[in-house]
């Protein structure tokens, strides 16, 4: 099937009983067929009436389920049949919307027919009857063009009217008593030949014409796509129209055949029926009887203008007849193509006169249009078992609905043949035209896609030489029967039958077959080629671009898109192949995502890790460069201090031991007048001042030296300067010192100033910052260095973590540390606002620092082994 | 006639002050006033009108070179002697450059200040 698929939806604007009225236009084809019925079959015409009324009943269900399970679509169950041969072939879909569609259009001719000729015989007889049926034809092909609301609204009030004069026409004889049973049920078959073969093709041949009675059944189903509720209108129109046939079907011809019997039934209805009226309605009998006849015919005419020019336009939505046949006027939604082409095809026939000949021949496409919807309706059952159904018909009855159609089958094939061969050749020239048509279209849609037609196909090349079969089997059968004896009509039936066989056969094969195997075929292809050029493709182009680093580009449609083909046979097993084809096809393109992911998962994580790496090396890094600008900055001050200390010795010496000394020289120079004067007493007074003076200077001298280095820490150590610096800083500051000192052993001596400026330092902030009374010193020793500590009880000080001593302008404790760090020892701090401050300094034994290790990788150690380095602990 | 020749010494260091005046006026000087820093020592000698003023180098507020400086431009006739603890060459160019009539470094004998003081102040009597 094409997939130009034009289908849209449909307005919804007839309820049930709109559907209903239209589908009784199916009812009055018993009206014309009786009379036939009654010439070939005689008086068993009734019994062969009311059995094909039972086939329609055993196929309705099935046909309910087919049209409620696609809601949206138009043209009757034969149109529906192109969803289930979907997967079969596309050609057996248009076999059965086309057989069914010329199955209606003969009737829509000779329906116009019949109400022109009792205009033309009641009320206009100059009109010729001709140009009255294409008048009709042309009026309700104008409804028709209006909407189906118009055909609806026309169809329901002649279809209510129909219904009561049928009722009236079968209850009033039987009423008054004019019905003679025993005719009525005396029935008598007329057999073209003697024997059992003769009586069983005539009973055939009655059943062939009686599928006429279908069309009472399903011609609700036209309208499914435009009802407003199809759910529920769809199944009641369906019964209300076959509850109608039944009346039409059954109970009118026994009435009929007991008050005229079978001879005179097969008159003219309109001028005959009048008596069966007269009981109830008197004078108006005689009208009553035309006007019943005149409107079950103009609804024969009306009805197939609507549902089998919806045919038309859905199966070229479908894509299996050519595109304009799908064309629809916007406002009234009225398949105006197909219409005309419905309408001229009719008139084309009602032109030929409509002979039996002819519709026989249509009734042979009708028979196998409604014979393979029953045959779709089981397919689906099988096919798709879990598919919504919103009326589900009895298991039984899809069986039964297959029994309808092989009877259907089996009548064509043994009761066709008794219209002659004309019938039978037009019959088939009409099945295969479909055929034509969807060649046509298959043709024109292959061109607008730019492709070029397949002159060599499958399907030509079998159907083809079907024909040529056919032709043959033809030629064979003319020879056959020009040399049997006159006089052995039997021989001729089944001749006949052979042939009709034979050609029916060659639809199948010439037609459905290659049908199916070219869309089988066409589905694996199409998925080959997807595989090749869509997945392969896609696949190998992901592949290069994972071997190239383009994860984002290394992506494939794994999608399976499983290849619908029934069949059970080679190409059945090569679909499934393509199908696991595509599977595994899928398989590798999940397994190629994984690979993906799996790889884009590596990278991020390798990305996060440099990254983290990144941000922790210039975090070090600007940890480096602050010590090293805190070094430097540290540096210059300590630089400064220094060059200040020596300014301050340098001002200490100008101002006192000089000034003391020239002020001596002058008390000596004096000392020396005297001593030149004689005045001995006064020199030696001058002298002993001068001694006095001498002394002083020398005490002042010595203690500007321990000032700059306190010979205690030379002399006693580390253990009395600590001692002398707490005992001094009491007496300086007047707060309580608690000391708690140990004997140290094995520090350098620069270890020991070290640790002794760090107490100094303590000390000094102690008494300057913390406002405590109190400070603890202590010193301890330990097996690897020792360790000195000062802790006041004073206000302490928030030490800001991260942060350096130096930039928060500790600079005293800056440089403690900077001295413990250059000497390779540890340096703490540990402030709590409140809680006062506690400075300790760790000096390793010279054994332990002769491991020595860079100032970096101290520094570290230091960070590791005292997590509190900085900061409140 | 032969006068005492008046001089101003001027040093932030009492003790030394002291001893210099006592070792001067033993020397027969007459030390007339005293000060100890060099702006009190300028205003000194404005309202002394010394023979000599001796001022120290090196003291708190302004230094004997400024005041010599200053006083060099008010009292061109007044000489000055500058006393310090340094013996620098850059100060004694300072000096030289504001026209001291001496400069002598203190921890000298009194023998090396008279040696500069003593013809000043001959000269200045004897008119």
């Amino acid at each position: 099937m094409s997939d130009t698929s034009l289908a849209r939806p449909h307005p919804r604007r007839i309820g049930w009983f709109g559907a209903a009225g239209l589908a009784m236009g199916g009812s009055n084809q018993s009206l014309f067929l009786i009379g036939a019925l009654l010439a070939s079959q005689g008086s068993a015409a009734v019994p062969l009436l009311a059995i094909g009324l039972v086939v329609s009943w055993m196929a309705v269900p099935g046909w309910i389920e087919l049209g409620a399970m696609f809601p949206d679509r138009v043209g009757g169950i034969a149109a529906t049949c192109a969803e289930a041969f979907r997967p079969y072939s596309a050609v057996l879909a248009n076999l059965t919307g086309t057989c069914y569609w010329w199955g209606w259009v003969p009737t829509c001719g000779v329906t116009a027919l019949l109400s022109a000729s009792a205009l033309h015989q009641w009320y206009l007889p100059g009109m010729p009857v001709t140009l009255l049926a294409v008048l009709i034809v042309t009026a309700f092909c104008a409804v028709n063009l209006c909407g189906v609301r118009w055909a609806a609204r026309l169809a329901a009030p002649m279809a209510c009217v129909s219904a009561a004069l049928a009722l009236v026409s079968t209850v009033a004889p039987v009423l008054a008593g004019r019905v003679d049973w025993r005719r009525a049920s005396s029935f008598h078959l007329i057999s073209p030949f003697h024997g059992a073969f003769g009586g069983v093709t005539s009973a055939m041949a009655g059943l062939y014409l009686i599928g006429f009675a279908a069309p009472a059944f399903e011609a609700a189903a036209c309208h499914v796509g435009e009802m407003r509720d199809p759910d529920r209108d769809y199944p009641r129109a369906m019964w209300v129209a076959a509850g109608t046939a039944t009346v039409y079907f059954v109970a009118l011809p026994v009435v009929w055949l007991g008050v005229f019997g079978p001879t005179a039934l097969q008159g003219d209805l309109a001028s005959l029926l009048g008596p069966t009226f007269a009981p109830l309605l008197g004078g108006l009998a005689k009208a009553a009887a035309i006007w019943f006849m005149a409107i079950n015919m103009f609804h024969g005419t009306l009805q197939p203008l609507s549902g089998a020019s919806r045919t038309l336009s859905q199966l070229a939505e479908d894509g299996l007849l050519p595109r304009s046949l799908a064309r629809r006027l916007p406002r009234t939604d009225a398949p105006y193509v197909a219409l005309a082409v419905t309408a001229l095809a009719s008139i084309a026939f009602l032109l030929a006169n409509d002979p039996t000949w002819i519709i026989a021949a249509a009734n042979l496409t009708y028979l196998i249009g409604i014979a393979l919807p029953s045959v779709a309706v089981w397919l689906l059952r099988r096919n798709e078992p879990d598919r919504h159904r919103p009326y589900r018909a009895r298991r039984g009855n899809i069986v039964l609905g297959l029994v309808a159609a092989a009877i259907w089958l089996l009548s064509t094939m043994l009761g066709f043949e008794q219209f002659g061969l004309p019938t039978v050749l037009f019959g088939l020239a009409l099945a295969y035209s479909g055929a034509a048509a969807y060649a046509w279209r298959t043709w024109s849609d292959g061109r607008r896609a730019g492709q070029r037609a397949h002159v060599r196909s499958i399907h030509l090349k079998l159907t083809g030489s079907m024909l040529l079969v056919l032709s043959l089997d033809g030629l064979g059968y003319l020879l056959a029967v020009n040399h049997v004896m006159h006089g052995d009509p039997a021989l001729v039936a089944t001749l006949k039958d052979i042939f009709v066989a034979v050609a029916l056969l060659t639809i199948s094969v010439g037609l459905v077959l290659p049908g199916m195997i070219a869309h089988a075929s066409g589905q694996v292809a199409a998925a080959a080629d997807t595989l090749a050029n869509g997945t392969l493709t896609d696949f190998t182009l992901a592949m290069e671009a994972l071997a190239g680093g383009r994860l984002e580009d290394a992506t494939a449609d794994g999608t399976v898109r499983p290849i619908v083909v029934y069949a059970r046979d080679e190409i059945g097993s090569m679909a499934e192949s393509f199908n696991t084809m595509q599977r595994q096809m899928a398989r590798a393109v999940h397994a190629l995502d994984s690979a993906r992911e799996e790889l884009r998962s590596h990278r991020d994580n390798l990305e996060r890790l440099v990254e983290e790496r990144t941000v922790a090396l210039v975090a070090a890094n600007d940890h480096l460069e602050q010590m090293q600008a805190d070094r430097r900055e540290l540096l210059d001050r300590t630089v400064r201090v220094a060059e200040e200390e020596r300014s301050r010795v340098a001002a200490d010496l100008h101002d006192g031991p000089i000034q003391r000394l020239a002020a001596l020289m002058f008390l000596l120079d004096r000392t020396g007048l005297r001593v030149e004067r004689e005045d001995l007493p006064g020199a030696g007074e001058l002298l002993d001042r001068a001694r006095r003076e001498l002394e002083g200077e020398i005490n002042g001298l010595r203690r500007i030296m321990s000032e700059l280095r306190p010979p205690v820490l030379d002399q006693g150590g580390l253990v009395a300067a600590v001692r002398d610096l707490a005992s001094e800083h009491h007496q300086r500051t007047g707060m309580e010192v608690d000391l708690d000192v140990e004997d140290v052993t094995g520090l350098s001596r620069d270890a020991e100033t070290v640790l002794y400026r760090v107490v100094q330092e303590a000390l000094v902030n102690a008494a300057k910052h913390s406002r405590g009374t109190s400070v603890s010193v202590s010193l301890t020793a330990s097996p690897d260095g020792a360790t000195v500590a000062v802790a006041d009880d004073g206000e302490g000080f928030i030490l800001q973590p991260g942060s350096g001593l130096v930039r928060d302008g500790h600079f005293g404790l800056a440089v403690m540390r900077e001295r413990m760090d250059l000497a390779g020892g540890q340096f703490q701090i540990t402030s709590v606002p409140g809680r006062g401050t506690r400075v300790a300094g760790f000096m390793p034994t010279t054994a332990e620092r002769s491991g020595y290790r860079t100032p970096l990788a101290r520094a570290a150690a230091a960070r590791a082994a005292v997590p509190a380095a900085v900061g409140p602990a | 006639m032969t006068r005492r020749a008046r001089l101003v010494l001027v040093d932030d260091d009492q003790t030394l002050i002291s001893e210099l005046r006592a070792v001067l006026e033993d020397c027969g000087l007459s030390v007339v006033g005293t000060a100890d820093d060099g702006l009190s020592g300028v205003a000194l000698c404005d309202q002394l009108r010394p023979d000599l003023a001796v001022f120290d180098v090196r003291m708190p507020g302004m230094g004997g070179t400024e005041a010599a400086a200053i006083l060099q431009s008010r009292h061109p006739q007044l000489p000055v002697v500058l006393l310090s603890a340094y013996d620098d060459e850059s100060i004694k160019a300072t000096a030289r450059d504001c026209n001291v009539a001496g400069y002598v470094v203190k921890g000298a004998p009194i023998r090396e200040l008279l040696a500069v003081v003593l013809p000043i102040v001959e000269g200045l009597t004897n008119d």
